[in-house]
């Protein structure tokens, strides 16, 4: 075994905050070797970004400061180098990439400036102008001299990330932490940005320290695990071990409780409550109040860490010396189905709450000394869907594809350009804001921050109300009441929840307010827009039950907007696929998903990271990014992008093709009935 | 931009005109020329005769905005509104209810203004910027706590106070330069330099509080981090990355008094008997000019609209994402 | 009934203000979001010793709003002369009026006078003074007594300070705990609120009133100016006009940055561009040159509308109070803009949305999510302008476009002694203690506003 390269020995990272000292690492320790990559996996909150700036001493200060441990870096203790002398560390030896590109680049200065910077000393003009260019080739940026002079601003949000490996990469460095480097990318352009860390680890042979929440990032790109929680790794193995067998009761219950096709009709196994403050001290095992097999020694004794040859655990179940007669069983893998039987597959929903016909939404472009309209954004050009009462459509796109515009037209929210939204057979477009007051009751909406859906300067229970007393339901004051607690405990929260502001509750708690909020007026519809994108899995999977078990209950119909397929295998009953504006697909959800006719269908699907890699999934590429709806691209939009396009691609959209009653695409390939079923 | 600027331009005439038109109601409607002719000719004994031959020496006398007497487009033009108000437009100032040339005054006035104002500036905000870099670059020690108290303690002392302190300083006790008074050419240096001095003292205290935060919230960003990821220094760090974008916001409040500088300081021009337009400002005050009131007033609004059109334009200079349309 | 109350028309403003600043500190009282980040400023030392200070300057402003005539002597009619309760307390000062310059604790004028001695000599000498040192029998005598005095003055203000700590340690102790382990306590500084700093700053206040009342009785601690008057009066009555710039201002202009920019940002459309246009128009007159022109035109006014003011303080209230319409209406426009922008943003937010979602009308939407949520930024402007417009004050007093010459103000004070800066000796008393009474106000307004917008600035709270 090669001997490591970083060894980190007992770390910890605190913050004084007036909340008190926030414990946000908490002693890790783990062995990085050369050619290696470690995950460092976790949900938010978990200290694994902050570990990763302590080993740069890049702890924001004063607040935050690293109390103990070593981090060797070879002979070389990183952690007792003077500042000064940390500059031929960071970047030289060890560099990192962020999270946002968007922020993380300085704005007012150039790509090549930037990259230049990160370059060691010595090099001529000349010689590093040469050298940057080379290295912006080398991350898959074409056309590098004329990026070399352009600002971040001028480069979408895969081509910064690039830009940033590329500056990483500037050095030579031994090893990259990558912070999360694909989080805040669509998952087509996230399958790029993994590819290009792949390829470069392989040629340069450096070490990578991945901090991703992504089980299906772990999956595709780590060789050896370490799993956070709560400050500290609580479980350790090599990628195979840790997918084949996960040890720890965290790490097995976050499997469960992704969801998937394979778990359609059942609730999934979502872990109760919320990750715990770390501005505590704790006695026990800090997982303890959250895991099902818990016992009575571990709430009063932190387990110890239990040390296999490349793997280790830090679980009472796994220690030796301690009995586990009094442990609790494992529940049962498979909880229990809820009550109906998985959604039918066959044919659509026979009665139709809501349909839009060639929904458009165009924004202005304005130009020109009398601002004269010059041009439209097409955020949504054309969109005709079906939503039947009780069923879920998901509306799956990338960012910027309109899927949120669609969701904001059906409300009204933004009057549509064009097109028709009828809602039980009454015509929305046509109503006047005040004839639609009373029919907003019959749908709402569920956003995806749930920071940002909740008035921060509102009693949950006034939030509540405030729909009811819109819409003049509920009675007297006393019954309103009443039916906000009823409302409160139907959604999981308890009624006493009503006297207090929302910022004294968690993300996935807001979110239930959210819920609550909407169902506090009997809707018929509710749009959910990204509903747990900003959720830790585990969170995640409790909202998915709560919304489907509502679903079933009250018969409600939802449109799913995400990027995530995951959650739309498990959720959606059909789902319609977008790009720039336009379904280019759409159908029963297994039709879709198991058989896509569309090229961009077919490549989405395949992006995504599985965490079951083995089943020699192959990944279909797609060259760069989504062109801007302000100027689409002439005939299909996304002939520039796709494998398969053809003369025809590029002079005129192509008009639907169906498959079945339900599943139909707009593509070339099945334009003509000779063509249909070419690619199956 | 070239599009963007005509378009600013366009927006600026019913701007100009809702000015106009404010002033106008202030001196003319709130008060009627009879009642401001009496405040000239003194309030006892004026005869109606003294008032009409006022009011004509001036062209006070006509109706405020329609003449019913005069024929055609007259009746328009020939009213104290045309003839007061709407001609400012091209720039015509009239004469002063003294008698002088407003124009000509304005234009042998602004000089001297510049020649104080506009060094004051420069200085200041090279002072400014220094100091706020500096505090910054030591955030959180004790020259950065006490370089913020001291800032505070400045602002909270009135221009007046530095004024009158800094001319008892330098000039009555050190003799080192002569109190007030102006000349031309290179003598002009001794009677510019205290002014200078003064005002920048005077301005420092909450610009340099104000823009360490520019510099702070900067340097709190995610491009800081990479930056220092990076291996850079922190001078480096501060001058290449946080300098640049921290210009940004201080371009917002500075660009826009530039041109304004043409019109001086009323204080400082007072204070020290500089000729400049500040000086004449309140010379028209004292004397109730109303006539230079509203020309200033005018001129004020016109070199306003210009400063934020400037600064628009600057952004563009400092920030990229930027662009004019 | 002895006296008739009169009600200057910033008195009712005042009035109007103090009870709108206490029923939103109880409103904000009972909200956990609005009473965390005042518990935030309360633990600042440096923002509770400027908080001390400023009520200290609020008292005597509050005292000089409270105006009244008195009944004269035997007569069935009320004095024309409208005093208020500060005018009242320091009769002695307002009454003692020398005939003209005196230095500060000075026993003999400024200015040599002819005197005729009672055996017919005539010389030219410095006279004794009316009033100040006139209790004592030879001026010599002066240092021994204003260290006797002083002295007396220290005595009795430690004596009520030990005595208000001693009150305070008596209530603030835990239950059961001893009184000098409280006090101990309290010394160390081992305490949620900084009780040391504020009582030591209440201890500091204790001693320049006892000073101030066992000095001024006798001399005139702030010399006299150029018709006589008692500086330190002419000080004390200057804290009301600045007090009054600084806040009815604001409260004047508020209504209509905060509704306007509200609509502004929300409502968008035409509604947006006429707002827009408004406070374009208003902002783009230097404040200076509009101030000027509003003032002149309202001097014009006055001049030719004597009939309109029935008394002197009448008069130069209305002028105070046109002085801050027109500070209002040059400041509500960046507070304006301010608030349009944070709405236009605001507006995007979930939480609107839903609303807009549920039905909720546009009205409802402003109160309810806009305003509260727009609350902060209106808070820190609000104490930011505070300090800026007492500035202003003394700089438009200068110019000429301030308030009445009549009436009290540190601007009027610098204003006329400016005049008197070539004089030598030099007549420096009543600068000084503009200075001094401005820059205490100021500084203390200036720290107490930074820890505000620290608490509230969600920006900084990072």
């Amino acid at each position: 075994m090669t001997k490591a390269l970083l060894k980190v020995e007992g770390l910890k990272t605190w913050f004084d905050t007036p909340e008190g000292t926030v414990r946000a690492v908490d002693g890790i320790s783990f062995e990085l070797r050369r050619g290696e990559t470690l995950a460092l996996l976790g949900e938010s909150g978990c200290g694994k970004s902050i570990s990763a700036l302590s080993l740069l001493q890049l702890v924001p200060e004063p607040a935050g400061r690293i109390v103990a441990g070593r981090v060797m870096l070879g002979d070389q203790d990183v952690l007792a180098i003077p500042e000064r002398d940390m500059r031929k560390i960071r970047g030289r030896r060890i560099a990192v990439i962020f999270q946002e590109p968007q922020t993380s680049l300085n704005p007012v200065l150039t790509i090549g400036t930037q990259i230049r910077e990160a370059l060691p000393e010595g090099f001529s003009d000349r010689r590093a102008r040469e050298r940057v260019v080379a290295l912006l080739t080398s991350v898959g940026i074409a056309d590098a001299e004329r990026r070399y002079h352009e600002y971040p601003h001028q480069l979408s949000g895969g081509m910064k990330q690039r830009a940033m490996i590329a500056m990483a990469l500037a050095s030579e460095p031994d090893i990259l932490i990558a912070d999360e480097p694909t989080t805040a990318l669509d998952v087509t352009i996230q399958a790029q940005i993994l590819r290009l860390l792949k390829e470069l680890q392989q040629k340069t042979g450096m070490a990578v320290l991945l901090i991703t929440h992504d089980l299906g990032v772990v999956a595709e790109m780590a060789d050896h695990v370490a799993v956070m929680y709560a400050g500290q790794i609580v479980e350790s193995a090599p990628r195979k071990t840790f997918f084949a067998e996960p040890r720890h009761p965290y790490a097995r219950k976050l499997f469960r409780s992704l969801p998937s096709r394979f778990k359609r009709g059942q609730a999934l196994d979502a872990i109760p409550g919320s990750v715990p403050s770390l501005a505590q001290a704790f006695h026990g095992c800090r997982f303890a109040e959250r895991c099902d097999q818990a016992w009575d020694l571990c709430r009063q004794k932190a387990p110890r860490w239990i040390n296999k040859t490349e793997s280790g655990v830090r679980c009472h179940l796994y220690d030796p010396d301690i009995p586990t007669t009094e442990a609790v069983a494992e529940a049962p893998s498979a909880p229990p189905s809820t009550k109906d039987a998985p959604p039918s597959p066959a044919g659509p929903a026979n009665e139709v709450l809501l349909r839009m016909t060639d929904l458009k939404v165009h924004f202005p472009i304005h130009k020109g000394v009398f601002r004269r309209v010059v041009g439209h954004v097409k955020a949504v050009d054309g969109v005709s869907l079906e939503i039947g009462k009780g069923r879920t459509l998901a509306l799956v796109g990338e960012s910027g594809c309109g899927k949120t515009t669609v969701g904001k037209g059906i409300l009204q929210l933004i009057r549509p350009t064009a097109g028709s939204v009828t809602f039980d057979g009454e015509e929305l477009t046509a109503l006047s804001e005040r004839a639609l007051r009373p029919m907003r009751r019959r749908f709402q909406v569920i956003f995806q921050d749930p920071y940002a859906s909740l008035n921060p300067r509102m009693l949950v229970g006034d939030i509540l109300e405030e729909g009811m007393r819109a819409q003049d339901l509920g009675g007297h004051p006393q019954d309103r009441a009443a039916r906000t607690e009823a409302l409160l405990r139907h959604v999981g929260l308890p009624a006493e929840a009503r006297n207090r502001y929302p910022h004294e509750f968690s993300g996935g708690q807001r979110q239930r307010i959210s819920i609550a909020r909407a169902l506090a007026v009997d809707p018929q519809l509710i749009v959910c827009d990204e509903p747990t994108s900003a959720l830790d899995v585990s969170v995640q999977a409790q909202i998915l039950n709560l919304l489907k078990q509502l679903q079933d209950e009250l018969g409600l119909s939802y449109l799913f907007i995400t990027h995530n397929l995951s959650v739309v295998e498990y959720l959606a009953h059909e789902v319609a696929v977008m790009y720039l504006g336009r379904i280019v697909e759409k159908g029963l959800v297994h039709e879709v998903l198991e058989s896509p006719k569309h090229p961009y269908t077919q490549a989405l699907l395949s992006a995504v990271p599985r965490i079951d890699t083995d089943t020699g999934r192959k990944v279909i590429r797609l060259e760069g990014d989504i062109p801007s709806p302000s100027n689409p691209p002439a005939g299909c939009h996304f002939h520039p992008r796709c494998p398969e396009a053809t003369a025809a691609c590029r002079e005129s959209y192509p008009g639907p093709s169906r498959f079945s009653a339900t599943h139909e695409t707009c593509c070339h390939l099945y334009a003509t009935g000779a063509n249909t079923g070419k690619r199956d | 931009m070239i599009a963007y600027i005509v378009r600013r331009l366009l927006y600026a005439v019913p701007i100009l005109i809702g000015v106009n038109l404010l002033t106008f109601a202030l001196f003319f409607f709130v008060n009627s020329p009879d009642d401001m002719a009496r405040i000239h000719l003194g309030m006892k004994r004026v005869t109606p005769e003294a008032i009409a031959k006022w009011k004509e020496d001036r062209g006070y006398d006509k109706p405020l905005l329609y003449n019913s007497r005069a024929a055609g487009a007259d009746k328009f033009t020939d009213t104290i509104f045309f003839r007061h108000s709407v001609r400012l437009f091209v720039f015509d100032f009239g004469r002063s209810d003294q008698g002088r040339n407003i124009g000509r005054d304005i234009m042998s006035r602004m000089w001297p203004s510049l020649a104080i104002a506009l060094p004051t500036f420069l200085v200041g905000i090279l002072v400014n910027i220094t100091f706020a870099m500096l505090l910054a670059f030591f955030r959180g020690s004790y020259l950065d706590t006490w370089g913020v108290v001291v800032a505070v303690i400045m602002m909270s002392i009135s221009t007046l106070f530095y004024v009158i302190g800094g001319q008892y300083l330098v000039s009555k006790l050190l003799h080192l330069v002569p109190i007030s008074g102006y000349d031309t050419g290179v003598e002009a240096i001794k009677f510019i330099i205290l002014p200078v001095i003064i005002g920048v003292i005077g301005g420092i205290g909450s610009s340099t509080r104000l823009y360490r935060t520019f510099f702070l919230e900067e340097i709190n960003k995610d491009y800081v981090r990479t930056a220092r990821a990076k291996g850079l220094s922190e001078l480096r760090v501060l001058f290449h990355h946080v300098l640049k974008n921290a210009m940004i916001p201080i371009l917002t409040g500075v660009v826009v008094i530039i041109p304004l500088l043409f019109i001086g300081s009323l204080i400082m021009e007072s204070f020290f008997g500089i000729p400049g337009l500040g000086s004449y400002t309140i010379d028209a005050i004292n004397s109730q000019d109303f006539a230079i009131v509203r020309a200033m007033v005018f001129l004020g609004s016109v070199l306003y609209i210009i400063g934020l059109i400037l600064t628009d334009i600057s952004y563009t200079v400092v920030d990229p994402r930027v662009r004019l349309n | 009934m002895p006296f008739q109350p009169v009600f200057l028309v910033t008195d009712v403003l005042i009035y109007v203000l103090l009870t709108a600043a206490i029923a939103f500190g109880v409103y904000a009282s009972r909200r956990e979001h609005l009473r965390a980040p005042w518990r935030q400023v309360a633990r600042r030392p440096l923002a509770m010793a400027a908080m001390v200070i400023l009520s200290a300057y609020v008292f005597i402003g509050l005292l000089d709003s409270v105006h009244f005539r008195e009944r004269l002597p035997d007569q069935d009619q009320y004095s024309s002369e409208v005093l208020s309760l500060l005018d009242k307390i320091a009769t002695p000062l307002r009454t003692r009026v020398e005939k003209t310059y005196s230095a500060p604790f000075a026993v003999h004028g400024f200015t040599k006078e002819t005197v005729e001695h009672p055996d017919g000599s005539i010389t030219r000498e410095y006279p004794r003074l009316l009033y100040g040192g006139a209790h004592l029998e030879d001026p010599r005598d002066r240092t021994a007594d204003i260290v006797k005095r002083g002295a007396v003055a220290t005595l009795e203000g430690g004596i009520v300070w030990v005595f208000l700590v001693g009150a305070f340690v008596l209530l603030w102790r835990r239950p059961g705990e001893q009184f000098m382990h409280a006090l101990r306590r309290l010394a160390r500084g081992d305490s949620d609120l900084p009780w040391r700093t504020i009582l030591v700053t209440i201890g500091a206040l204790i001693l320049v009133g006892s000073y101030s009342v066992n000095m001024a009785l006798h001399y005139h601690i702030l010399g006299t100016d150029q018709v006589g008057q008692d500086v330190f009066y002419k000080s004390l009555k200057s804290i009301r006009t600045g007090l009054v710039i600084g806040t009815l201002t604001t409260l004047v202009m508020l209504p209509f940055a905060l509704v306007l920019g509200v609509m502004a940002g929300y409502f968008r459309g035409w509604v947006d561009d006429v707002i827009q246009y408004t406070y374009t128009t208003l902002s783009s007159i230097p404040g200076v040159l509009l101030i000027a022109a509003a003032i002149l035109s309202l001097q014009v006014y006055m001049a030719n509308h004597p009939e309109s003011f029935e008394t002197v303080v009448a008069r130069a209230d209305t002028r105070l109070l046109f002085l801050t319409i027109i500070l209002g209406v040059t400041s509500w426009t960046s507070l304006c803009r301010l608030l349009r922008g944070e709405t236009l943003k605001l507006r995007e937010v979930d939480y609107i949305q839903a609303a807009r979602a549920l039905g909720v009308g546009n009205v409802r939407i402003m109160m309810r999510h806009l305003f509260p949520n727009v609350m902060h930024i209106v808070l820190i402007t609000v104490v930011l302008d505070f300090s800026g417009l007492v500035l202003a004050e003394a700089v438009l007093s200068y110019v000429g476009i301030g308030v009445d010459p009549s009436m009290d103000s540190w601007g009027n004070m610098i204003n006329s002694a400016r005049l008197e800066m070539a004089r030598e000796p030099m007549v420096w008393w009543s600068l000084a203690a503009a200075f001094v009474f401005m820059f205490g106000l100021v500084l203390a307004a200036n720290l107490f506003s930074d820890a505000v917008r620290d608490a509230f600035d969600p920006r900084l709270r990072k």
